[in-house]
């Protein structure tokens, strides 16, 4: 096994067990506008991915401008693994946004101009490989692979600017991130940074050996099976909640539920005067459910590496 | 130059798509003629809670709708309704019915921008 393959193998395995614990136990905002507050967890999945996204498309039209300057094997190669995953994170980015979005917009599709734009540059980058499939003569193929490219990397900028043209759910390119408590943003920069390490090595020519890909398979099956199976039982919807002699009072969609105070579903319980547990999801027994959104994205995330060890696999050697 | 043409008309056909279809202001609904399902942003200008209805007044572009909504649908998802659950800019989604400049709303949707800055809490 090469020591690349192993790195990248090993960043796999690293990188969906870091998910894996986030999901479960990564810090969230206490307060938000829709929906419950553990769907925020989605942010250290959907984020880095749209981010790893965006980097690998400037890479692919990156080295399309430098092979039409000077054609070379080493520069299509790169150019051609750089799309390849940026239609891999931009399909990747507009499923678990879709699926976040359900608990925190209110509904999967509403037309976000952000949205539409990953939509869309799925859709080219899938469009690519397409396209790089049907032509046979290969001396056509890397100009037209490449020309294809800095064509489609106009979906960059659009992706960018969506939210500021044009009315948006998303937050504006770089507002939403720098306001992150510190806790969110140490977990959320090692989620983005191991993500950037693995597509980097990816680009550069490393396969995910097989083991390691079905252990990162593993790691993020387990975790978000157990999540879905969670939201499988009933789930007491938090309207309202006070806390009066030791007792947390919560008002819920399907009745009342008493909770003794040491038994908190949240820590901190209390933010700015206000019980933290409106839109939470409770179990019976009065515990905080993580939303099924985040379970699945998780298992989206460990397909999605098991379909990258399976696309760049044993053939290619 | 060739190539840098083509991507800017690709990035002005996303755009004008995005356009087209996305989430349009209040006043792109002064030119629908029939009914149709929107996703619109709005300025809230009112907020009036009756027994069965939620009605928000919204504008944008000196054009004006009343968007209507059911309070009990809205009560199953949201929790209790008061003035205080709407934000200065409202996201509907739902049938506008020009004839009297109506939408019965299907859904409000809320942007997550606020939720960045919030304290960070964990379950237990």
């Amino acid at each position: 096994m090469r020591f690349r393959d192993l790195a990248v193998g090993l960043l796999a395995v690293i990188y969906t067990s870091l998910l894996s614990f986030l999901a479960l136990r990564g810090p969230f905002p206490a307060l938000v506008p829709l929906g419950s507050p553990t769907a925020y967890r989605s942010l250290y999945i959907h984020v880095p991915q749209s981010i790893a996204a965006l980097l690998l498309a400037a890479a692919a039209a990156a080295f399309a401008v430098l092979y039409l300057l000077k054609p070379t094997e080493r520069r299509f190669y790169v150019m051609d693994r750089a799309a390849v995953l940026a239609a891999v994170f931009s399909w990747l980015s507009f499923f678990t946004g879709t699926a976040w979005a359900v608990e925190s917009w209110g509904s999967a599709w509403s037309g976000d101009p952000r949205q539409m734009a990953v939509g869309v540059m799925a859709v080219l980058y899938t469009a690519y490989i397409i396209l790089k499939r049907s032509v046979e003569d290969p001396d056509r193929l890397g100009r037209l692979a490449a020309s294809y490219l800095i064509i489609a990397v106009a979906s960059i900028p659009v992706t960018l600017v969506a939210p500021i043209l044009f009315p948006a759910l998303h937050p504006a390119t770089g507002a939403a991130l720098p306001q992150l408590a510190p806790a969110i943003r140490m977990w959320y920069s090692t989620a983005l940074i191991l993500l950037l390490a693995f597509s980097a090595l990816l680009v550069a020519g490393g396969r995910i050996p097989k083991p390691f890909a079905l252990a990162a398979l593993a790691a993020a099956a387990a975790v978000g099976g157990y999540l879905l199976w969670e939201n499988a039982q009933p789930l007491y919807r938090v309207f309202n909640a006070t806390v009066s002699n030791g007792v947390i009072y919560v008002n819920t969609d399907r009745g009342e539920l008493s909770i003794p105070l040491d038994k908190a579903p949240v820590d901190p319980l209390v933010v700015n005067g206000t019980v933290a547990l409106v839109g939470h999801l409770l179990t019976e027994r009065g515990e905080a459910a993580v939303h099924w959104s985040v379970g699945l994205n998780l298992i989206a995330t460990g397909v999605a590496v098991m379909l990258i060890s399976l696309l760049w696999g044993k053939r290619h050697e | 130059m060739l190539l840098l043409a083509a991507a800017a008309a690709a990035a002005g056909g996303i755009l004008s798509l995005i356009n087209t279809s996305g989430i349009t202001d209040v006043s792109a609904l002064r030119t629908v003629s029939k009914p149709t399902e929107v996703t619109v942003s709005g300025s809230l200008e009112a907020v009036k809670i009756t027994d069965r209805h939620v009605v928000l007044t919204l504008t944008g572009g000196g054009f004006k709708i009343t968007a209507v909504a059911d309070r009990r649908t809205l009560e199953a998802l949201y929790g209790p309704v008061t003035p205080k659950n709407f934000e200065a800019t409202v996201v509907v989604k739902g049938l506008y019915i020009p004839t009297n400049q109506t939408l019965v709303v299907e859904s409000i949707l809320r942007g997550c921008h606020s939720a960045y800055q919030q304290t960070p809490a964990d379950t237990k």
